[in-house]
């Protein structure tokens, strides 16, 4: 695969602070996969590599959750229920912001926010890469077999070519990253790799990344070494 | 730290659980049975799965589900489609024995064209008619729960109709990916993941079930 910057984007999944920070609602729950992947230090690893060698880094953000705002229908997704009832990524308060290791950098792109599971359905993410001219994907984020698996079976059936980070993913616990990496993504991702592997087919690729991507600095190895650890 | 994991997430799924039973309903006549790519090539590969959908196709039938067909084109646009898609391809072009009589379209039921996507929500006729017909839940059954059911039951929820999957009237492409599809990662995703005697129970088709399949069994 070439994964030619003019038509490849890299998709982060929901690098937000419920799923990320210490303090996030969901932390504490993903924590162990996300110690089992070292996440921080390859989510970053791989997003640096990507902004290097030029590739559209588009954020595909979950919907931040607000009473007034809160859907109404009669069946709620899971995702819905559970967001309603902890008020996971609120939009008002610190749970719906951005992790400090993972905010947008200027030339990056911004979805609108997805009301259930996948990045594409009821958002502007399919309109953004038709714009863009993008038909090849690299996603990465949380959680491993629900938002992202789901951005990515929609991805396949618009026609895009994906791959999956099998490294920049995670999820509730070990079964799911199971669930997902070794069952789901063979039957319906193009490519499954490793965030080295990626870098790899970037310098083989496209030699002409600058920037340190291998650097995660201080405040990541703070994070992968906290109070969960 | 592992076990304290499993326990907070066994826990979630409880509740969660409890939270999503009231969804549930009764009402046959807003309620769909969705079979996705039952050709005989697919089914053959799945064992015991063929008399499993002939039954819950005929109990749906004669306590008036509605029952819709939907199978996998045999052209795709996808140049190199990723092994999901190429092994629906490649049953689709297969040449194969007649399927079972009892899962051919009937009249009164819905047959979609077949398409090329994993999820049958591309279809842009399906809705309109789910929702001419007063339609809100949908079950789900078919050869492989880890491409097409999966990707159209999610879709489904996300939609916003009460979405159920069953569990035993399920194949799969992956070898040993039935458990982690219907086990780990559908129950976070659908209302409902159910094997068909639970359904029929929850649905009061026990009756229905019997009577029409007294051919079927005697």
């Amino acid at each position: 695969m070439n994964y030619d910057p003019s038509t490849t984007a890299f998709l982060v999944v929901d690098p937000l602070n419920d799923f990320l920070s210490r303090f996030g609602k969901m932390r504490a729950s993903i924590n162990l996969v996300i110690k089992d992947v070292k996440l921080f230090t390859k989510l970053k690893t791989a997003m640096n590599a990507a902004r290097a060698h030029g590739l559209k880094v588009v954020y595909v953000p979950h919907y931040r959750y607000d009473r007034k705002t809160a859907p109404k229908r009669k069946f709620l997704h899971p995702s819905q229920l559970g967001q309603k009832f902890v008020g996971l990524f609120s939009a008002k308060g610190y749970g719906g912001k951005w992790h400090r290791d993972f905010v947008p950098e200027p030339t990056d792109l911004i979805a609108s926010e997805h009301p259930c599971s996948s990045g594409f359905l009821g958002t502007n993410l399919h309109e953004l890469l038709q714009e863009k001219g993008i038909t090849n994907l690299v996603i990465a984020g949380m959680l491993t077999n629900t938002c992202v698996e789901s951005t990515a079976r929609t991805a396949i059936d618009l026609g895009y070519h994906v791959t999956i980070l099998s490294d920049s993913v995670v999820t509730w616990t070990r079964a799911d990253q199971v669930a997902g990496v070794q069952y789901a993504y063979p039957a319906i991702c193009h490519e499954i790799m490793t965030v080295s592997e990626f870098q790899n087919a970037l310098e083989t690729q496209h030699p002409s990344g600058t920037r340190n991507t291998t650097a995660a600095g201080a405040s990541i190895d703070k994070e992968n070494s906290d109070v969960y650890a | 730290m592992s076990m304290l994991n499993r326990i907070q997430d066994r826990g979630n799924a409880l509740f969660m659980a409890q939270l999503l039973k009231r969804y549930r309903s009764s009402d046959t006549k807003k309620t769909a049975l969705v079979l996705l790519d039952t050709k005989p090539t697919s089914l053959a590969t799945q064992p015991g799965l063929q008399e499993r959908l002939v039954e819950l196709v005929n109990t749906c039938r004669a306590s008036g589900v509605t029952v819709i067909h939907s199978n996998f084109a045999e052209h795709s646009v996808q140049a190199n489609p990723p092994a999901g898609v190429q092994r629906l391809l490649d049953d689709s072009k297969a040449i194969s024995k007649d399927p079972h009589p009892d899962l051919t379209p009937k009249a009164g039921d819905v047959v979609l064209e077949p398409r090329e996507t994993l999820s049958v929500f591309f279809d842009k006729t399906l809705e309109p008619t789910l929702k001419d017909r007063g339609i809100e839940h949908l079950v789900f059954a078919g050869s492989y729960v880890d491409l097409s059911v999966q990707s159209s039951a999610r879709h489904s929820s996300e939609n916003g109709f009460h979405t159920t999957v069953l569990e035993d009237c399920c194949g799969s492409m992956m070898e040993g990916g039935h458990a982690p599809s219907i086990q780990v990662t559908l129950p976070r995703l659908v209302h409902d993941v159910l094997i068909a005697n639970q359904w029929f129970k929850i649905m009061k088709l026990n009756k229905a079930r019997v009577d029409a399949n007294e051919g079927v069994h005697g």
